[in-house]
């Protein structure tokens, strides 16, 4: 299956030119990257190889020039990435939260984000984000760690956890309380706390794909300056929901090069299966570059992307179940890659759980689109 | 309209859908060529620019109003090198090595075109039989295998991009009645009240119609993309089968969740949703939907289906959907 990318001609044809010099280094670190292993080994791979790939200007491209980039251009970066996708290169996944945290900081602190994005975007540094906690997973504007106002700035205390890749990260997005108790959304502030700041500790969670996907990170009276507060006192809602469409757009965008990648390597058989798994990768991928367009444009709408993300959660499991049943998980029968197919698979399964899950996505599509609900307009 | 994308670019679709609308609710009788013509529609399709917003606008309205039309015969000219219609019917390969399909509801067809992926021919329409349907309204011609012995090479034909355009022309259709009754469904669960609310409050319900409206955005995408490709050789194929699949399984999605929520009275004769689950399963058949994932596999290990480049690279600036 050949792979349209993207990219234009000249950039597809640059591509190859520097691949061609550089096979061997970018397959090395790619393999490095794919490879299950514990939190900190897991980041350190992630972050060797975007750096790398930031020197040879591939992860440059397309963000702004006062972070480290060439200009900001969303089309070059998706079309970045499907290069590197067509490419069997893997896209390291620090790079998901630079997509997340580099537009929310432009958007609504552009001089943090003068400050602080450069490493970020250079792979010098790996960030998290810190929104669910023990009593709020869905029900996210329930969350209650807290932001008190100090003489210097806040205190925050509390605790959050399912936190990707935070084990290891310089930096945090927090979402915290300043309202009152019953504020719900409406008392909200997110805040860029630095994970080395007195009174942060970070713990990872093994989880059952053999990798610690998730942290958990506690707050005990975390001195935070208001200067890296992003957004409005009360006004955190806002900014995660501006977050989140970037997280579910670009996400899936990433994501559907990836699994586009698994159909082409999975050996001839089952054209049924293959063609069904096939159809909801080139859905995602065609409802993503929308989003993504919409994005760019800023003219993107919040509730849209919840379609995206349960394609993204259909495509995950068609392409993984495909390749569990053509190459069982269930046993190790010596062929190589078991381990990271075991991880593939089990960690697909929890696509449809992420990044709000798919009973969330419905709801707020039946909420928002389909005008029902309480809630409705 | 339920929307189900990011915001309505100005590409000329809601123009075009109300006087497709129109058309259709003042003709049941059969929207004909003259018609078509008169509003300007065959110019549009002329017309890459407004080619998309034309096609996508009269094939979901035709299935939104179950309209007969000769719109998919006008829709494949464009690839017949010069060809006259007059008023043939395009038939796509059935079971069996015949081939399927639906006339227009106008005068008796004169001629039949066979479409497939490496040929069109032409054939007199006295060689095919009626095929009764599901539909109480509508009939199949069905041409054997053997009576296409004489059936003549169009030529100058281009047969991949016949078919791809048939096939979009009939995925559009499918489309089009299943974002109608996702309306249906939604604007049912929002009036129906049971347990002292309406049934659209209750989760089961609203997810249900959840997943109509991913399906039904699917679909959409896969026949805007085909509609981009439709003129090349190298891609169209695979992307109109990429819309057939998406379209299909919008269709299904649609219908099994419509039915649902629509619960007892969806399931009368009095109530209108059997009509599109008749229409539907008709032109799913035409299509040949039923081994369409098999197709697609087998399709997909050799070519791509995403547009060329620079097209969809230059549509970031204009921040345009898709």
């Amino acid at each position: 299956m050949s792979a349209d990318v993207l990219a234009s001609a000249e950039l597809s044809a640059e591509f190859a030119r520097w691949l061609a010099a550089n096979r061997a280094q970018a397959t090395e670190l790619s393999e490095a990257a794919l490879r299950p292993a514990p939190a900190t080994e897991y980041l350190a791979a992630q972050k060797a190889l975007q750096s790398w790939l930031y020197e040879e200007g591939w992860l440059a491209r397309g963000w702004p020039k006062e972070y480290g980039g060439t200009g900001n251009d969303v089309g070059l970066r998706a079309a970045i990435y499907d290069l590197l996708g067509a490419a069997d290169i893997a896209v390291p996944s620090t790079v998901n939260v630079v997509e997340i945290i580099a537009p929310t900081l432009q958007h609504f602190a552009p001089g943090l984000a003068e400050q602080l994005l450069s490493p970020l975007v250079a792979g010098a540094e790996a960030w998290c984000q810190g929104f669910s906690e023990p009593e709020a997973g869905s029900d996210l504007a329930s969350l209650r760690t807290r932001a008190t106002r100090t003489e210097q700035g806040w205190s925050i205390s509390g605790q959050k956890i399912w936190s990707t890749r935070a084990p290891g990260a310089d930096r945090c997005a927090v979402l915290a309380r300043t309202g009152s108790p019953e504020s719900r959304h409406r008392g909200l502030s997110l805040f860029m706390v630095d994970m080395d700041t007195p009174g942060v500790e970070c713990r990872p969670i093994d989880d059952m794909s053999f990798t610690q996907h998730f942290g958990e990170i506690f707050f005990d009276d975390v001195q935070v300056p208001d200067d890296r507060r992003i957004g409005d006192v009360d006004g955190g809602w806002a900014v995660a929901q501006y977050l989140l469409q970037w997280e579910r757009g670009m996400f899936s965008w990433l994501r559907q090069s990836a699994l586009l990648g698994m159909l082409r390597q999975l050996p001839p058989g089952d054209d049924a299966g293959r063609g069904a798994a096939y159809q909801d990768v080139i859905a995602l991928r065609l409802r993503s570059l929308g989003t993504l367009r919409a994005l760019a444009a800023g003219k993107s709408d919040g509730p849209q992307v919840s379609i995206d993300k349960l394609l993204l959660s259909r495509a995950e499991r068609s392409v993984h179940e495909l390749a569990n049943r053509t190459r069982p998980v269930a046993v190790d029968d010596g062929t190589p890659g078991w381990h990271e197919r075991r991880h593939e698979y089990l960690h697909s399964r929890s696509a449809p759980i992420y990044g709000g899950s798919a009973e969330i996505q419905r709801t707020i599509i039946a909420n928002q689109i389909l005008q029902l609900g309480k809630e409705s307009r | 309209m339920i929307r189900l994308e990011h915001s309505i670019p100005d590409d000329g679709y809601a123009e075009i859908r109300a006087t497709v609308d129109r058309l259709f609710q003042e003709r049941p009788q059969g929207v004909g060529v003259a018609d078509l013509e008169d509003f300007g529609w065959t110019e549009m399709l002329d017309d890459p620019d407004t080619r998309g917003a034309a096609a996508r606008a009269m094939f979901e309205g035709q299935g939104s109003a179950l309209a007969l039309a000769g719109t998919p015969e006008t829709f494949l000219a464009a690839t017949l090198a010069g060809f006259e219609l007059d008023g043939a019917v395009a038939m796509l390969p059935g079971p069996d090595g015949g081939y399927l399909g639906l006339p227009s509801g106008g005068a008796d067809p004169a001629r039949l075109l066979l479409v497939d992926a490496a040929s069109v021919r032409s054939l007199p329409a006295d060689r095919a039989t009626q095929v009764h349907t599901v539909d109480p309204g509508v009939s199949l011609l069905s041409v054997s295998a053997e009576a296409t012995a004489d059936a003549t090479p169009v030529t100058g034909a281009a047969p991949g991009l016949a078919l791809a355009r048939v096939q979009v022309a009939l995925s559009l259709q499918l489309a089009g009645m299943g974002a109608h009754l996702l309306e249906l469904g939604r604007d049912h669960v929002r009036t129906r009240e049971q347990f002292g609310r309406p049934i659209g409050r209750f989760q089961a319900v609203q997810h249900l119609l959840a997943e109509v409206a991913v399906a039904v955005a699917a679909a959409d995408a896969a026949n805007r993309n085909a509609l981009d490709l439709i003129d090349d050789p190298g891609s169209a194929p695979l992307a109109a089968l990429v819309a057939v699949g998406l379209g299909t399984r919008a269709f299904d999605t649609a219908t099994r969740g419509a039915q649902q929520v629509l619960g007892a009275i969806g399931y009368t004769r009095e109530h209108e949703f059997h009509r599109y689950l008749y229409r539907g399963l008709v032109l799913q058949h035409l299509l040949g939907s039923r081994d369409i994932d098999a197709r697609v596999g087998a399709a997909a290990a050799s070519t791509a289906v995403t547009p060329p480049v620079a097209t969809w690279y230059d549509r970031f600036e204009e921040g345009l959907h898709l």
